[in-house]
Order: structure tokens, then C-alpha cells, then sequence
């Protein structure tokens, strides 16, 4: 009788725990899929300068730390096939000692959707209480290689950040991301405006047209602003 | 899978704290890093979703259009069956020699995959530059070289995205790649030595 009790006690405690703070399965799973939108511009870029809102968004406090859950950056895929890519931007995360959110820059590449090679720098501007203030990101092919540099322009003009060499690609189709973990949960808020390429005689002008690249977001929307910009906004919607 | 991809976000994680030391000592030339704060992981990648693989720069076009599309003769991808989709860059958003080729595949015996052909940007030596993976750098899966029995070589990516086989033929950039964990390097290879005997 006491152990049937014990069961049931153990029981109900299982069903209100779970009830509260969600199957750990789903949770996880959430934690474990990346969801993203991409605004497209030019093609045959051969980098894209964007100017990025540094904005807090809501995070899941149920993915565990350290992870990227929150990242917003200017991007170009590489040749033209999505999955080939390199892009410089913000990631924010939990810190997890003191559970506060905390920004990063950070770079990437990759072919095939597969990351070859990542960096996350701290700098000094990307920080919370810059969070609403906008930075101009730069993806820059390196003319005459497969080289590109990743910049950031805090306000007193571009610096370089990190170099990816020998990619295979110099060019690609302009981009700009906005991605998360953590499922519903976790925002997704982003604006970019400013958007600017720079074409095969390494020229910057500014982005002739935007439209929606990629939606996967459950929540989410690509919103059309101008040539030169758009939001990605709380709602339902698709590309 | 979901157990799988915890485990990669765990090693991911351990592998950027482990290589925080590289990162911090980097000169960015952008601030100063502030002190105590933690090195998250980014444990996700590009989602390629296998029924448009170009997403939204591209449009699905009968097959016998794509050629009218292309400044180059798509490889005939025939001798793998009927594709469910050929896709190629919008004309509207690219002029032809910036257009790539795809297509998307349910094969009976290799399952879903995609092929992609575009105008190569990179030499042989590039690509196979990119062979090998550190984990310390934030490179996910295994990067090799592989040699096909038609004989080209090329570079086998083995992530939590894809399993991908990427080679170059006369002046062209081939891409075969499927779902990570179902489609096998062998199937990307025994494809892209089917599409070289075809006539790449």
C-alpha cells in the first residue's frame, strides 16, 4: 500500500513537472533544430555589407548553455545552391553561470549545409545594453582568390575580424539571416537595412531588390521593407 | 537522431571552450573581448530542404527548358531515373552565366538526394585543399578525398547536414549530396560515377 502510494505520489509529481516545463524529449529537440529566414538579394556578389539591429530576443532557458539560440548575420551563398555559404553576424546566448543574455560576433562557412570553419569573437560593441543600436557587418571576397574577410564596423570604420581562404567560391547570391534555436520560444526579430553589394569590379551599391530566400520559422515572417531592407516579424507566414 | 544531435551540441560545446584560448587571443582589431563570458556553440548548420534545393532563388522548370536557361549543356542525369524536380536559378533575379542547376531525387535504391551542377570557381588543388576537419576550428563531420572509379577525384563531406561528394569536370562543379545518416558516401559515389559514365 505505502509503495502504491509512493507511486502515485511519484506519479502526479511526473505529471505536474512535466506539465509546467514541458517534455524533456520535445524540449531537446526544439533545442536540437535550427530554424531560420533569409532574405535573398543580388546574385553574383561577391560580398554584401548589412546593417544589422543588435536586438535581445527571448530565449529558451530550457536548451542548456553554451549555445548559439539567437543569431542574426550578413551572408552569401556561395556559387548558388543554398548549403554553401560564409557569413559574419551576432549570436546571443544564456551565459551559463548567471543565466544573463550575452552577445557575440561570430563567423562561418561551409559547404553542403556542413560548417568548416566557425569563429566567435568578442568584441565591444556587440554587447546587451548596445542591444536596439544598428552595426554594419561585411562579407568581403578577396578580388582575384577564393578568399573572403569578415568585418565589423563598430563606428569608426570596418575591421577585419577573420579570413576564410581557398573556399572554392568567389561569389554567390547576397543574403541576410536571421536564425534560432529553441523552437517558439526563442525570437526571431531582426532588421536589416542599408544592404549593399559588391559587384565583379569591386564596386559597393546598394541592393537592387530583396525577396524571401528561405522561411522554416514556425512563427515568423519575412517582411519586405524597401531594396534596401526588411524585417523578419512575429506572425505566420511563408516564403 | 534527437539523441545524436544532443551529443553533437555537447562536443560542439566542449570544442569551442576548448578553442576559446585560440579565440580570445585573436586580434580582431574590432574591441576587447570582455572578461567571463561563456563560449557558446553553434550547433546547427544550413538546413538544405531536399525537394528545393535552391530555395527561394529557384524555380522548377519542365527538364527540357532548363538547357534554354544555362550558358552550359547540364549533365543528363537520365540514367539515375526521373527526377521529382529540375530546378534552376530565377531568371529573373540572375543573367545566365550566374545560374546554377538542381535537381531532386526519390531514388528505389538510394532514397533522396540532389544533385546540383553549376560553372566551377575553383581548381582541382583548391578543392582538394579542403580535405580534412578540426573540430578546434568549428568544422563539423569528416572532410575527405575521395577517387571515383571513372576516376576524378573529389571531396567527400560527411556532417550533420549532408553526406556530400563534390567534384569538378571540364570547366563544371558537381554536387551530390542526400540526408545525413541515410544517404551513404557509397550511394553519392556510386552516383557520381554514374553520372561520369553518362558523360559529365
Amino acid at each position: 500500500m505505502a509503495s502504491s502510494i509512493r507511486w502515485s505520489a511519484t506519479i502526479a509529481a511526473c505529471i505536474v513537472f512535466f506539465s509546467v516545463a514541458g517534455f524533456p524529449d520535445r524540449a531537446l529537440a526544439d533545442c536540437a533544430t535550427e530554424e531560420q529566414v533569409f532574405a535573398g538579394g543580388p546574385t553574383q556578389a561577391y560580398g554584401t555589407t548589412n546593417n544589422i539591429r543588435l536586438t535581445d530576443r527571448a530565449l529558451n532557458t530550457a536548451c542548456g548553455t553554451p549555445l548559439f539560440e539567437a543569431v542574426s548575420t550578413a551572408n552569401v551563398t556561395l556559387g548558388g545552391a543554398f548549403g554553401n555559404w560564409v557569413e559574419v553576424g551576432w549570436e546571443e546566448h544564456i551565459n551559463g553561470g548567471t543565466g544573463a543574455h550575452e552577445f557575440n560576433a561570430f563567423t562561418e562557412w561551409g559547404l553542403a549545409g556542413n560548417i568548416k570553419g566557425q569563429q566567435v569573437v568578442g568584441v565591444s560593441c556587440i554587447k546587451l545594453s548596445n542591444a536596439g543600436n544598428y552595426y554594419k557587418w561585411r562579407v568581403n571576397n578577396v578580388a582575384g582568390t577564393n578568399d573572403w574577410t569578415l568585418h565589423l564596423n563598430c563606428g569608426s570604420g570596418f575591421a577585419q575580424i577573420t579570413r576564410y581562404n581557398g573556399t572554392g567560391y568567389h561569389s554567390g547570391l547576397a543574403t541576410g539571416e536571421a536564425a534560432r534555436l529553441g523552437g517558439p520560444v526563442t525570437g526571431m526579430s531582426d532588421s536589416q537595412d542599408t544592404l549593399k553589394y559588391k559587384n565583379s569590379s569591386g564596386t559597393w551599391n546598394s541592393w537592387t531588390s530583396n525577396f524571401c530566400y528561405l522561411d522554416t520559422a514556425t512563427n515568423w515572417y519575412y517582411s519586405h521593407v524597401s531594396s534596401t531592407a526588411y524585417k523578419v516579424l512575429n506572425g505566420s507566414g511563408s516564403c | 537522431m534527437r539523441a545524436d544531435a544532443v551529443k553533437r551540441y555537447l562536443q560542439a560545446g566542449a570544442a569551442m571552450l576548448l578553442g576559446a584560448g585560440s579565440v580570445l587571443a585573436i586580434s580582431t582589431g574590432v574591441g576587447s573581448r570582455d572578461e567571463a563570458r561563456s563560449e557558446p556553440a553553434r550547433g546547427g548548420d544550413q538546413t538544405i530542404d531536399w525537394t528545393a534545393p535552391l530555395a527561394g532563388a529557384g524555380v522548377q522548370v519542365p527538364s527540357g527548358q532548363a538547357p534554354t536557361l544555362l550558358t552550359f549543356v547540364p549533365v543528363d542525369v537520365s540514367a539515375l531515373g526521373t527526377p521529382n524536380g529540375t530546378f534552376v536559378t530565377n531568371p529573373s533575379l540572375s543573367t545566365p552565366p550566374g545560374r546554377v542547376i538542381a535537381w531532386s531525387f526519390d531514388h528505389p535504391k538510394y532514397g533522396t538526394f540532389v544533385v546540383v551542377e553549376e560553372i566551377s570557381q575553383t581548381t582541382q588543388a583548391e578543392l582538394e585543399s579542403l580535405a580534412g576537419c578540426d573540430p578546434g576550428t568549428g568544422c563539423q563531420g569528416s572532410w575527405s578525398i575521395v577517387q571515383l572509379e571513372t576516376g576524378p577525384k573529389g571531396l567527400l563531406v560527411e556532417g550533420p547536414a549532408s553526406t556530400a561528394f563534390i567534384w569538378l569536370d571540364r570547366g563544371m562543379r558537381l554536387t551530390v549530396m542526400g540526408p545525413p545518416g541515410v544517404f551513404s558516401p557509397a550511394s553519392a559515389e556510386e552516383i557520381a560515377d554514374t553520372l561520369q559514365r553518362a558523360g559529365v
